[in-house]
């Protein structure tokens, strides 16, 4: 019993970095992801055929392939750079891991965002643009006032899933030497030589984070989503979101 | 102003979606506070013609005139679209009501954002603009919890808010359910009385004969008859006008 206790406190403690290097990468994959769709829905042909090759390639590489690329050879890397742009104050050869290891993630995550961005967009229907349109708004206007906010709302189911992916897949970066969640489950299990318990006591622990985030991304979904069409949700979820709507007018007409 | 004064010019308009020439030389002068309902059988180019209007669909040539502003498919920036645009109002098939708005933000969001009004004044303007066409109590309703009708309704006063030379209705009672229709024509026939100057295209031809001024009839993508609604409804000149109203009325 000792054991596991001892296992969960070790693995408990790489929590900080696991959660850091999910965010962080989350982020990162994000504003790339973002970066790539105006590429890919560039209305100028080769802009928009260089970016969607660079995001087949992005996706088509193993994250173990980008960590492992970085890990060896982020000296060579960062010292071509260092000789383009001179910095004088810090030596950029050598970054720390975490920041590396973020940017394998993100770099492997991006082109999902991408395709996340793209697709919610592609859900909004024709006639909200339209009715933007023949209204006169500026497409700054459109955008963020009325295509954004729903497109948002369509994708977070999806950003969700990608977020505990990569929850899931920073686990890699123990292979650098990252002493996250794996890392240090790892690192105690050799040292115990109780390879089976330390094991089962790291899968329990991602399976609480994991379960935490569902449950988070679960309730930013239904509050979000409210305007939505209730009839086209599922059956089961019909009724929560009825319900939600009930009580959302109630309170509407008490103010 | 003078009563005659032109509202609406449409000149000379062609388009065409690929091998399919759909207007073949559209002209129509609408003058201020007529009524215009358009008739004719589908792919008559009626609905592209009204999209012509607000450039949802660019003219291949032609030119478009709404009160003294005129645009033409030569002669067009995205600037000056817009301020065309921001002369027009239109009430669509699909309703289009901005989903992420309630009844009363879907109307007050054109007065915000292109009129630039303050928050509270634009609401007091778009509560009563949503009184006029008698849903003020659902002003609060995100458009999923409105039926066919209401939405519509709602739709029709985000576009009287604008206080729109020329209000621009396409089909709008197609897609609503037959027992809604009446509560949508009632509410376009109130609106007619108060000489805002409009363009209808419609199948309901018992609402054209009582409520519009003048009826224009396309076919092929051109006008086949223009005139009042006597006129083109009682006594039609033409064979396929004839034709169209009996097979309609059968």
């Amino acid at each position: 019993m000792e054991i596991y206790l001892e296992c969960l406190r070790e693995v408990m403690s790489g929590i900080p970095t696991t959660l850091g290097l999910t965010i962080w990468s989350v982020l990162l994959a994000l504003v790339l992801g973002i970066t790539l769709s105006f590429g890919v829905l560039s209305k100028v042909t080769p802009i928009r055929m260089v970016f969607s090759v660079l995001c087949s390639f992005l996706k088509g590489i193993p994250i173990l392939v980008f960590l492992y690329a970085f890990h060896t050879s982020i000296d060579v890397i960062m010292g071509g750079l260092d000789q383009i742009f001179t910095f004088y104050t810090y030596d950029i050869r050598k970054p720390p891991t975490f920041i590396f290891a973020v940017f394998a993630l993100a770099l492997s995550y991006a082109p999902y965002m991408c395709d996340m961005v793209t697709s919610a967009l592609g859900t909004i229907p024709k006639g909200q643009w339209e009715a933007c349109d023949a209204g006169g708004f500026t497409d700054w206007q459109k955008m963020t006032r009325i295509i954004i906010p729903q497109s948002i709302v369509v994708a977070i189911p999806n950003f969700g899933n990608h977020f505990v992916n990569l929850l899931k897949a920073s686990s890699l970066s123990c292979m650098v030497m990252i002493m996250e969640m794996m890392g240090e489950a790892r690192n105690y299990a050799t040292l115990s030589q109780k390879f089976l318990e330390c094991y089962t006591v790291c899968a329990l622990c991602y399976w609480f984070v994991f379960v935490v985030f569902e449950q988070a991304f679960r309730m930013v979904e239904k509050r979000t989503g409210r305007y939505l069409q209730p009839g086209a949700q599922v059956s089961k979820r019909k009724k929560i979101v009825v319900r939600r709507l009930d009580t959302f007018q109630v309170v509407n007409k008490e103010a | 102003m003078p009563e005659n004064k032109l509202m609406l010019s449409i000149k000379n308009v062609y388009k065409h979606f690929g091998d399919n020439n759909v207007l073949n030389g559209v002209n129509i002068d609408v003058k201020k506070g007529e009524v215009v309902v358009i008739l004719g059988p589908s792919g008559s180019g009626k609905t592209t013609m009204l999209r012509c209007i607000n450039f949802l669909e660019h003219a291949d040539e032609g030119s478009i005139t709404v009160n003294d502003f005129t645009v033409s498919a030569k002669e067009k920036s995205k600037k000056k679209i817009r301020t065309l645009r921001q002369k027009t109002a239109m009430v669509f098939q699909q309703y289009n009501l901005f989903r992420n708005r309630t009844a009363v933000e879907n109307v007050m969001e054109g007065l915000i954002v292109v009129r630039k009004m303050p928050r509270d004044e634009a609401r007091q303007k778009a509560e009563a603009a949503l009184d006029d066409v008698g849903l003020l109590d659902k002003k609060d309703f995100y458009p999923s919890q409105l039926s066919g009708g209401q939405q519509q309704r709602v739709g029709i006063a985000r576009a009287l808010v604008m206080e729109p030379d020329v209000l621009l209705f396409d089909e709008p009672t197609s897609a609503l359910d037959p027992e809604l229709v009446g509560e949508v024509l009632e509410c376009i026939r109130r609106v007619a009385k108060t000489g805002i100057t409009m363009m209808i295209v419609t199948h309901e031809i018992a609402f054209a004969k009582e409520a519009a001024t003048r009826v224009i009839f396309m076919e092929g993508g051109v006008v086949v008859e223009d005139g009042t609604p006597e006129e083109v409804i009682e006594h039609p000149s033409t064979e396929r006008t004839k034709e169209f109203l009996q097979r309609i009325n059968a």
